[in-house]
């Protein structure tokens, strides 16, 4: 545990500090929700704007673009060249992991939050009283996105492969889930592939929790994240070589 | 003509990975094959959502009349999660209706909800069905939209191929490119060209399979692999440029999907140019889609290639600006190292 809380400590301390962690949780979703509400603020109504739906996309987003940043810090040993010395230090790969896990976890999710208070008081946001909620699936789009990041980056054997390629299927699910606009189809097949993006998915529990007083939704995301979480930090442990920061 | 060495050298690494290379020369083609049909699919005008208790011959005449209405779906809306369909699109307006008054819910503009409205009103007197294109005539048209997100996608994907100067400037390569009597220029042109290759290989099977399938776009196959030349040309430029700024991938990676999201929106990939508060209409000059748009705007109303000269020219600007940025990036590494 001792060696634990010191990797623990030392990972929150480079998270809060890296700026490009800040600036793709919380200064970028920002911008783009004051761009995007801008933007299309002639086609909302009064009631419902323009910046109240894009708080509610982006911000889901934006974290889930967090896989790119996790996975490479899952590798900063190899950036930083100290992955002699953790080859060789008496620490094992569940602490290890679990350090970068719980770090990353708490930074994301505070990013997130504090997106969300910012959009909440620049645009008078209301949530229904159901402001913890969205905070609890954030949280939990948290823990899914940090065990899917650092399964890529420790435990993927071809994320050399897959590196270059991890904006193109989050920008997509961003698409299909209606990040940019509103996207919804009655064809089948367009209606499907829609509802294969886990973006779809999120936005849906978030405004049936808000506007219709419907929690299931979010429910079942924020389990199915905590699940995949889970699942993906297990697997990391298993696979996970120290081999992988040279 | 030592920039060819460059240029054949990057083809040579890359097959040296077989795999790596063909996932990052096909998977763009897949995307942007889903993206032209997601967008050619996707062209209805509005999805009408009803309700309606018990027997209401009325709500089943209009609903009927909606259905039979171009650009219109109407469909059976889920009454506990109306606020939802309604916020996330999947309805642009729903209408409830009781026995002698219906109720129009949406977060559109009230311009919208006005003309969904008398069109109901409208049906509601006489169900047969009437032209409803006042519906559609400020969205993007199916070119345009497709256009835009082919220029979108190839320059996040030409950033990932620049990445490869990235490479070079982390492992010696670019040192010991500068102990040789190459020069910048050298370097930035293959590096340019080889990424042209790539961009534009991907840009032509992509709207060839296209073609095969039979989609008709509004532009035709011609026309549409001579935009082809300027697109690529602006993703390289701007890839090579993003590439040239940063020592790490994830960097270039992700300010440079940022950038061009943020320039896709104030340039109308989104929302057209016509649409938008009048402040982003000026801003969106700096955007290449604000003229990349005019320019298949102009091609779709069926005039010919350099009839629309001017927005032709700065898409051109906007290469050249990119490739003296990367080209001055790179002249200045090469001082502070000597």
């Amino acid at each position: 545990m001792k060696h634990f809380g010191t990797l623990f400590q030392l990972g929150l301390k480079r998270r809060s500090k890296d700026f490009f962690v800040l600036f793709y949780n919380i200064i970028f979703p920002t911008i783009i929700i004051v761009l995007l509400g801008y933007l299309t603020s002639k086609l909302y109504s009064a009631d419902f704007t323009s910046y109240h739906y894009y708080t509610i996309v982006i911000i889901p987003f934006c974290s889930l673009m967090g896989i790119i940043t996790v996975s490479y810090a899952a590798q900063e040993e190899k950036r930083f060249k100290t992955a002699y010395r953790y080859m060789t230090a008496p620490i094992s790969k569940g602490e290890l992991v679990m350090a970068k896990f719980l770090s990353c976890v708490i930074i994301f999710a505070l990013c997130s939050i504090v997106t969300l208070s910012i959009s909440k008081m620049l645009f008078n946001m209301e949530f229904n009283g159901k402001f913890l909620w969205i905070v609890l699936l954030l949280v939990c789009e948290s823990v899914a996105v940090t065990g899917i990041g650092l399964f890529l980056g420790l435990a993927c054997k071809r994320f050399d492969i897959l590196q270059n390629f991890l904006n193109l299927p989050i920008v997509i699910f961003g698409f299909l889930g209606g990040v940019f606009f509103p996207v919804n189809s009655f064809q089948p097949v367009l209606s499907a592939i829609i509802n294969l993006s886990p973006l779809t998915w999120v936005n849906r529990g978030i405004v049936s929790c808000i506007f219709d007083n419907n929690l299931q939704i979010l429910w079942v995301v924020s389990v199915g994240f905590l699940l995949i979480g889970c699942i993906a930090i297990g697997l990391t442990i298993k696979f996970f070589k120290r081999e992988a920061f040279i | 003509m030592n920039w060819l060495i460059v240029f054949k050298n990057n083809f040579k690494r890359g097959l040296h990975k077989k795999t790596a290379f063909f996932i990052s020369l096909l998977l763009p083609i897949v995307v942007v094959m889903l993206g032209i049909v997601a967008n050619y699919a996707n062209n209805s005008v509005a999805n009408i959502g009803v309700v309606y208790s018990g027997e209401n011959v009325k709500a089943k005449t209009v609903m009927q009349a909606l259905n039979d209405t171009p650009g219109i779906e109407a469909r059976l809306a889920t009454p506990d999660m109306i606020n939802t369909d309604i916020i996330l699109g999947k309805y642009t307006v729903v209408v409830e209706f009781a026995q002698d008054s219906f109720t129009l819910s949406s977060v559109k503009d009230e311009n919208t909800l006005l003309n969904i409205g008398h069109l109901i009103e409208n049906y509601i007197e006489n169900p047969t069905p009437v032209n409803a294109d006042f519906l559609q005539e400020h969205n993007l048209s199916i070119a345009q939209r497709i256009s835009a997100f082919i220029l979108l996608f190839l320059m996040i994907t030409a950033t990932i191929t620049a990445s490869l100067m990235i490479k070079d400037k982390n492992n010696g390569t670019f040192k010991r490119f500068l102990y040789s009597s190459q020069n910048a220029v050298t370097y930035v042109l293959g590096n340019i060209t080889y990424n042209f290759v790539i961009t534009y290989f991907q840009f032509f099977v992509s709207v060839s399979l296209t073609e095969l399938l039979g989609i008709n776009i509004g532009i035709s196959y011609l026309n549409f692999l001579v935009i082809g030349i300027w697109v690529a040309a602006l993703a390289t430029a701007f890839g090579t440029c993003m590439a040239s700024f940063f020592n790490n991938k994830m960097y270039s990676n992700l300010l440079s999907t940022c950038i061009v999201l943020i320039l896709s929106l104030i340039g109308g990939t989104f929302i057209p140019f016509h649409k938008m508060p009048t402040g982003l209409q000026y801003i969106s000059v700096i955007s290449p889609w604000r003229w990349f748009i005019s320019i298949v705007t102009s091609m779709e109303q069926g005039n010919k290639w350099f009839s629309n000269i001017h927005p032709l020219l700065i898409l051109t600007l906007f290469v050249v600006i990119f490739s003296l940025i990367a080209l001055s990036k790179n002249r200045k590494l090469i001082r502070g190292k000597k």
